[in-house]
């Protein structure tokens, strides 16, 4: 599969299917057994994670993996740090307020980000991940355990930040109604297998998704719907 | 708190370090400059040569375990490398003690460099395992091996002191000296590797590994190279520590070089005082030595007994050390102590 | 050359030796394996039960069955009061906690058994007829207690894998909150299976004190090797444990009658490393 610059994938598919596996292939995590990476148009096949991370990559993880006995200010520091920029010291302590702020985080600046409930920690993994001005940004379940009202904000922060630093995202998501609004494409994967590809419209009427995911043909069509509705007929 | 206050409150904090380190290895030569002129204070000079022995421990142990999170329970490995290389030199070619560091420092250097390739790889108790397997193999090989002394190990004759003088003293009169302020070097070295690590990307990116290795490695941290360097440069200050009390004791012994106990009481003033931080290597083994000189002379048969609750009682119930706990307390403790 | 027969006689030998190291090594398996915890007291507490038994042997004329018995059961109970003591607070934190909180138990066992036996060798009155295998010496007490280790072993084995204590066990090691909530007294099974473990450590205790003669420092020398063998066998993996034994005892038996000198350690802590990176989840990983 493939992605374009300047779109979001969203990467779907049932539990087990294999997509935070490909999160970790891309990443270097894990070395693919056949086939290749390529990121930019290089090619980073065995290439260990910190060096595709700085190729402009930036991830965040399924169950978050905050810097849990250092505070979020410095969390976000840490990431600024590494993203192979040259900063001053109080560039750097700008650039991470910035970030902070723009995920609303600067209140708990200086909390132990092992403090955290969910929702900012979700926020935080956000934040790290932006902190590193990335070109490709790889979201692994990011709205996953947020309420409605978080889910909304987690979204508005991500279009905002597409914009503004001119990211390429994949996305992997459950919240099913929160993929189909923001994605331009969607891959499905089942099995550790591409299944389909296409626009959220085409995946939603897709019977081999909606048979192997969606399971209810008319909560599919509700989807599409919905959708329609939304994108104005 | 605005960038430029977090910048300014940083940057008092490693004012009020750099002043302790300064005030400590200025405190250090004083006594030092004075045991020369005074008999009298040849008795503190002695203990306080034991406390930098264990503080030169400590300060390169701060590195891997403080800092990067890996748990070096052998660490007293590079005492001994350092003391038997010294030794070695010292007793089979005569060199003097000052090209012995620096070959004892290399040898050391390099051993955590071939150990690490095997060592770092493992992570948690594994690791910890592996280093306790790694000290206990070095002495065992100490142990055996003729021309490392056998379980005898290696004595030099009074003959070799004759070069040595400092204020008037000669021969081995001035080596408790000379051992003394070379041992001050060990510990302002070891301050200032310290004090590197503490403000620099790498012990940024150190800190990084220690809190979540993998989320390390995706934010751009090499985390291979970088644990390999902490733990190389955690091998410097205890061999040089090593070399320095092999020259002054005169002899080295297997037990007594590659020895647990001593990486246990380094463990115990690294977590003391605060692992990851500077100020915590000064409290942490500060108080670790006067408390343990104390029972020594008051409870000498209970000490292991006292020892053992103590080490349990700080993992149990202070875990993060004293400077540890105070910068829990506030955020402005956090900036301050470094 | 060194003879077949000697070579024989030696692997042998490993054999039985190894099975009491790997008894020696169930206790800080199953430890390990469920509690997570490495238990750096191991060593001290082998130590203590060889002086309990010798205690209530020499020193109060407890027949020697009888002190056998005793010691298990003290063994038990400390290592209930140990969990409360040193483990429990530790548990699910820093793993440098438990690493240290550990220790420290084990150098107050060790500083007490200095206080009151001192350093001399200890042996219990035991005696054993030799019998030799290609000329290598066995004891057959060594041989009884190589049986009971085995037999112990499997029983472990057993315990954990055909019962529902063992099956409490497997469910609080998995996930300690659903087994909360399915009504598993999480903090009694972890307490009863590290007192378990403890009294395994004093089992083979005993059984290698029958044998060997001792001191305090006796205690280290079969933690090292337990670690070993722990890593060999898998956490958690009695049967492991046994095997894992073997082979250690095999490996240094063997060396020692091809090459002279005390290397028996050296060789432990080379199949530990070699372990350690190439598997560390040992040859039989179970738990």
């Amino acid at each position: 599969m493939s992605v374009e610059k300047g779109e979001i994938l969203g990467l779907i598919g049932p539990n087990g299917a294999g997509k935070t596996t490909l999160f970790n292939v891309i990443t270097g995590v894990y070395k693919p057994d056949r086939g290749k990476v390529i990121i930019f148009g290089r090619d980073v096949t065995g290439w260990p994670p910190h060096r595709i991370a700085m190729l402009g990559v930036a991830r965040t993880f399924q169950i978050p993996k905050p810097f849990p006995d250092l505070t979020v200010y410095e969390n976000v520091l840490v990431s600024i740090k590494f993203s192979n920029r040259k900063m001053s010291d109080l560039e750097a302590a700008e650039e991470a307020k910035r970030i902070l702020e723009f995920l609303g985080l600067d209140r708990h600046a200086h909390m132990l980000a092992a403090q955290l409930n969910v929702a900012l920690e979700k926020r935080l993994e956000l934040a790290r991940a932006l902190a590193r001005k990335p070109r490709l940004l790889l979201l692994d379940e990011v709205l996953a355990g947020l309420n409605p009202a978080e889910v909304s904000y987690m979204l508005e922060k991500i279009r905002l930040a597409k914009k503004e630093f001119d990211l390429t995202i994949v996305m992997i998501e459950h919240v099913m109604h929160a993929v189909m609004e923001i994605a331009d494409r969607i891959v499905v994967l089942h099995l550790g297998r591409k299944l389909a590809e296409g626009t959220p419209e085409e995946i939603a009427t897709n019977p081999k998704v909606i048979e192997a995911y969606l399971g209810d043909p008319k909560l599919a069509l509700a989807f599409v719907k919905r959708f329609r509705k939304q994108s104005g007929g | 708190m605005e960038a430029v206050q977090i910048l300014r409150q940083r940057a008092r904090g490693r004012l009020l370090t750099n002043i302790v380190v300064a005030a400590v290895i200025a405190i250090l030569l004083a006594l030092g400059i004075g045991s020369l002129y005074s008999e009298s204070l040849g008795y503190y000079r002695e203990t306080i040569t034991t406390f930098m022995v264990l503080f030169s421990i400590v300060l390169g142990l701060n590195v891997i375990l403080g800092y990067t999170g890996y748990v070096s329970f052998g660490h007293a490995v590079f005492y001994g490398i350092g003391g038997y290389t010294a030794m070695v030199l010292m007793y089979y070619h005569g060199v003097n003690i000052y090209l012995s560091m620096l070959a004892a420092v290399l040898a050391a250097m390099g051993a955590a460099y071939l150990i690490g390739l095997i060592v770092l790889r493992l992570r948690g108790a594994y690791f910890a395992i592996a280093t306790i397997a790694v000290l206990e193999a070095f002495r065992v090989v100490a142990a055996n091996i003729n021309y490392l002394g056998g379980s005898e190990g290696l004595q030099l004759p009074a003959t070799y002191y004759r070069g040595y003088s400092i204020a008037g003293y000669h021969g081995l009169m001035a080596v408790h000296y000379i051992a003394y302020f070379l041992l001050v070097g060990v510990v302002a070295l070891g301050l200032l590797i310290n004090l590197y690590v503490s403000r620099s990307k790498f012990g940024a990116g150190l800190r990084a590994i220690r809190e979540d290795e993998d989320a390390a490695e995706a934010i751009g941290v090499d985390t291979w190279r970088y644990k390999t360097l902490a733990y190389v440069l955690s091998s410097i200050t205890p061999a040089l520590a090593g070399a320095i009390i092999a020259w002054k004791r005169m002899i080295v012994l297997p037990g007594e070089f590659f020895n647990l106990g001593l990486s246990i009481e380094a463990i115990i003033s690294v977590m003391l005082g605060g692992a990851g931080t500077v100020l915590g290597t000064i409290t942490g083994t500060s108080i670790y030595h006067a408390v343990k000189t104390a029972f020594l002379t008051s409870f000498p048969s209970l000490h292991l007994v006292i020892f053992g609750a103590t080490i349990a009682g700080i993992a149990e119930l202070l875990p993060m050390g004293i400077i540890g706990w105070l910068r829990l307390k506030s955020t402005r403790l956090r900036f301050l102590l470094e | 050359m060194v003879s077949g027969s000697l070579l024989f006689g030696g692997f042998v030998a490993g054999l039985v030796v190894g099975s009491l190291y790997g008894l020696a090594a169930l206790g800080l398996s199953i430890i390990w394996g469920i509690l997570r915890v490495v238990n750096l007291s191991h060593g001290a507490l082998i130590a203590m039960s060889m002086y309990l038994a010798y205690l209530l042997t020499v020193m109060h004329g407890v027949p020697l069955l009888a002190s056998i018995l005793l010691t298990l059961f003290i063994g038990f109970v400390v290592g209930i009061v140990a969990y409360y003591l040193f483990v429990h607070r530790v548990l699910g934190g820093p793993e440098l906690a438990s690493l240290l909180s550990t220790f420290g138990f084990g150098l107050i066992i060790l500083g007490l058994l200095e206080l009151k036996f001192g350093g001399i060798a200890r042996t219990l009155p035991v005696e054993s007829s030799v019998i030799e295998v290609g000329h290598v010496p066995i004891m057959t007490v060594q041989i009884v207690g190589a049986v009971i280790a085995a037999a112990i072993a499997i029983g472990a084995y057993l315990l954990i894998y055909r019962t529902w204590f063992g099956r409490a066990v497997r469910a609080v090691v998995m996930n300690q909150e659903a087994a909360a909530l399915m009504g598993v007294n999480v903090t009694k099974i972890l307490m009863l299976t590290f007192a378990l473990g403890v009294l395994f450590a004093t089992t083979a205790g005993t059984l290698l004190a029958l044998a060997y003669s001792f001191t305090p420092e006796t205690g280290s020398r079969y933690e090292l090797y337990s670690f070993t063998i722990v890593v060999l066998g898998g956490l958690g993996n009695p049967i492991g444990s046994l095997v894992g034994g073997v082979i250690l005892g095999v490996a240094e038996q063997l060396t020692s009658i091809v090459a002279s000198g005390s290397w028996g350690p050296l060789v432990a802590f080379l199949l530990l490393i070699v372990m350690l990176v190439v598997k560390p989840t040992g040859l039989f990983a179970k738990l």
